[in-house]
């Protein structure tokens, strides 16, 4: 059960960080206020500490830095993954072939 | 028939010796003036060992980023001077 | 004023940087893609073994581990008494048999027992996952010691990519989401991009950790000046791997302590499949020695700890202390490249960040010759850069995969099967470079994708025809090694066809596409 709760966490993180950016916004189609915009990276880099503190303390800290730094990778993977379907299936013609 | 090289393919060849065999060189410098550290022998020799590689690397990397051969040569010999010392030290310490 | 300045800025740097890294890429990337796919597949080389000897039994009550031992010894007394060394290993999950090593007159001996009752187990010949994890670092059909330099080569050649590449795209690092850089292809160099940020840590990581592995080869400079006697320098060599080596009989004959007792002590300690291997020097005489290994479960230090005992009087002789700093980090680095300490979960991360290396290499070699394509005129050679990678980047699966048939469809008893199965790879890699080199190059991508979908798609019910561990056994039987081999063919197979998919048929098919788009709306 615990094995979910760091890739969890690092997906949400950085969905947090995407929307925070104002390019990452535009492209997919969300408008935030700049309130909001600060929220959204604060929550994210917050999420991504707690990630690396709720592994260390499953794991220990040395395993549980090298999970959290796997983690990341997937996180930021999946959001990556995202982002680019989100913006294309706005503007299907953009797509490359 | 031209028998050198032109000047641009001597440089890059004087690039990739400075690179390769220069950045070796200053990689095993750096394993011998691990030596000279004030530890046991055997850790010093693996620190020098574990570390060479990131020497070697940042080498290549900055001969390739100097703007002339010259300089990446001068670069490199800067480099290898302290380090040398160091070596010389370590192994007749 | 910035002109004066010693190293170059701006456009200059990145021209240099661009520079570093598409030709170091270009030179290592084949290599280096073998390497790391066929790296990948090692972190499950003891699964991959299971799988290919359908003959070994599950064991899901083995003795215990001191028991076990007790009877290894007796038995290893009477086969191998005059062996200066027994290596033990005990049974995990992934390596459910227990087997033991000596060397005897004919090399090295192996046997292997079932740990439910000690009998004897043979399975068919067959290098198992050990054939990848042996290739990643030192090839096939080439002298060791060569293969390993031409590997390390490639390995610095790959640092060096990095590092370059970090360099030229600092901006992706501070900007990932939205980056889009450079001109060319845009859906490769986003692909480009994406794997080799995303994996950035653990590529650097794998990269640089695996120079270590092997850098007494690659640096010995050091240990040279440092330890000048040969002598010297080999019992340097081994306390710096932390693997002791076997010492010199007394001539005197002793009675073996009870191994056992240590082992149930250690275990105590460790915990209940704590010991991973027992190695016992010298049975029965005075200079006997007992060393117990721990396994590496959730421990990121490969070396140690282990425990050195008088093989007599049972004292302990290794002093139990810490590891310095030094012998820490290196142990440290060792553990993250072999990934031992990796329970399931992580070792799936350690496979998909490996795939996604291999991803990098790929589409940076795509993107390579997509980029000269796109010159008006085209460099000389690059029809063959263009074909070479169809047969490394998508050949190299086809041979993985033919790998796998040739431990299912060779005969049991064939002479020489273990080396047919290797010679196989090979033979069916030459083909697919002569596919590459004969088709035209769209389509050679294809075939030998699909090629490679099917083979793998095939490899479970070709494992159910002919063993009794198809997919569907193993399932009832919870067997969940065997059947994640299975499984995985086919993620992987799936894997390939999406990239097949993918692609465009040739040129013309590209034009076709678009006409009929065209047409239908």
């Amino acid at each position: 059960m615990m094995g979910w709760v760091t890739p969890s966490l690092c997906l949400a993180g950085f969905l947090g960080l995407a929307l925070g950016g104002r390019r990452v916004r535009r492209r997919i189609g969300v408008t935030l206020a700049s309130r909001a915009e600060l929220g959204c990276r604060v929550v994210g880099v917050a999420l991504l500490v707690l990630a690396a503190g709720v592994a260390i303390g499953h794991r220990g800290g040395g395993v549980g830095l090298v999970a959290w730094c796997g983690h990341l990778s997937l996180g930021a993977g999946l959001v990556y993954l995202g982002v680019i379907r989100r913006e294309r299936s706005l503007s299907p013609e953009a797509a490359p072939p | 028939m031209r028998l050198l090289p032109s000047t641009s393919a001597r440089r890059l060849g004087l690039r990739l010796i400075a690179a390769g065999p220069g950045g070796y060189g200053l990689a095993t410098l750096f394993s011998l003036a691990a030596l000279a550290l004030p530890l046991p022998t055997l850790a010093a020799a693996r620190i020098g060992m574990l570390g060479s590689f990131a020497v070697f690397a940042a080498a290549v990397i900055g001969v390739f980023a100097a703007r002339d051969v010259g300089r990446a040569w001068a670069g490199l010999a800067l480099a290898a001077l302290p380090l040398a010392l160091g070596a010389w030290h370590g192994t007749h310490g | 004023m910035a002109r004066t300045a010693e190293p170059r800025r701006g456009p200059g740097l990145r021209r240099a940087m661009g520079g570093v890294h598409a030709w170091s890429g270009l030179i290592a990337a084949w290599l280096v893609f073998a390497i790391f796919l066929t790296g990948t597949v090692s972190f499950f080389k003891d699964t991959l073994s299971l799988w290919m000897q359908p003959e070994l039994p599950r064991a899901t009550s083995p003795l215990e581990a001191p028991e076990l031992v007790a009877r290894w010894v007796a038995l290893l007394e009477a086969r191998a008494p005059e062996a200066a060394s027994w290596t033990i290993s005990l049974p995990s999950e992934r390596e459910p048999v227990s087997t033991a090593l000596w060397r005897g007159a004919e090399g090295i001996e192996r046997l292997a027992v079932d740990p439910e009752d000690m009998s004897p187990v043979t399975a068919r010949a067959t290098r198992g996952g050990d054939f990848f994890y042996r290739f990643h670092f030192q090839l096939h059909y080439l002298p060791v010691i060569a293969a390993r330099w031409l590997v390390g080569a490639a390995a610095m050649l790959m640092l060096i990519a990095l590092i370059s590449g970090v360099i030229l795209h600092k901006k992706i690092l501070r900007d990932f989401f939205t980056f889009r850089g450079g001109k060319g292809p845009r859906s490769w160099l986003d692909a480009h991009n994406a794997f080799s940020v995303l994996g950035l840590p653990f590529h650097l990581m794998i990269t640089y950790t695996g120079l270590v592995t092997l850098m007494t080869l690659y640096m010995p400079w050091g240990l040279e000046a440092a330890f000048p006697e040969p002598e010297t320098r080999r019992q340097a060599v081994s306390e710096l791997h932390d693997f002791p080596r076997v010492g010199r009989a007394a001539g005197v004959a002793a009675p073996l302590v009870e191994v056992a007792g240590l082992v149930a002590d250690a275990e105590r300690d460790w915990g209940r499949g704590g010991v991973a291997r027992v190695r016992i020097e010298h049975a029965g005489d005075a200079a006997a020695r007992v060393i117990l290994w721990r396994a590496p479960g959730g421990r990121l230090n490969d070396q140690g700890p282990r425990r050195v005992f008088d093989g007599v009087t049972g004292r302990r002789q290794d002093t139990g202390e810490a590891p310095g700093a030094d012998a820490l980090t290196h142990g440290v680095m060792v553990g993250l490249h072999a990934g031992r300490f990796a329970d399931w979960s992580l070792r799936w991360l350690y496979a998909g960040l490996g795939l996604a290396g291999c991803g990098m290499i790929a589409t940076g070699l795509v993107l390579w010759t997509a980029k000269r394509r796109l010159k008006p005129r085209p460099p000389g050679g690059l029809a063959w850069v263009e074909r070479l990678n169809v047969a490394i980047l998508a050949g190299l699966p086809v041979a993985m995969a033919a790998y796998l048939w040739a431990n299912r469809l060779l005969p049991v008893g064939l002479p020489g099967r273990a080396d047919w199965e290797v010679h196989a790879v090979f033979l069916v890699w030459l083909a697919m470079l002569v596919h590459a080199s004969l088709r035209p190059v769209a389509r050679a991508w294809r075939e030998q994708l699909w090629l490679g979908s099917l083979l793998l798609a095939l490899v479970p019910p070709l494992n159910a025809l002919t063993t009794e561990h198809g997919p569907l056994a193993s399932l009832l039987d919870g067997d969940g090694q065997r059947l994640g081999v299975d499984l995985s063919c086919w993620a992987l197979a799936a894997l390939l066809a999406a990239i097949a998919r993918r692609l465009p048929a040739s040129r013309l098919a590209t034009h076709r596409r678009a006409r009929k788009k065209a047409i239908a709306s």
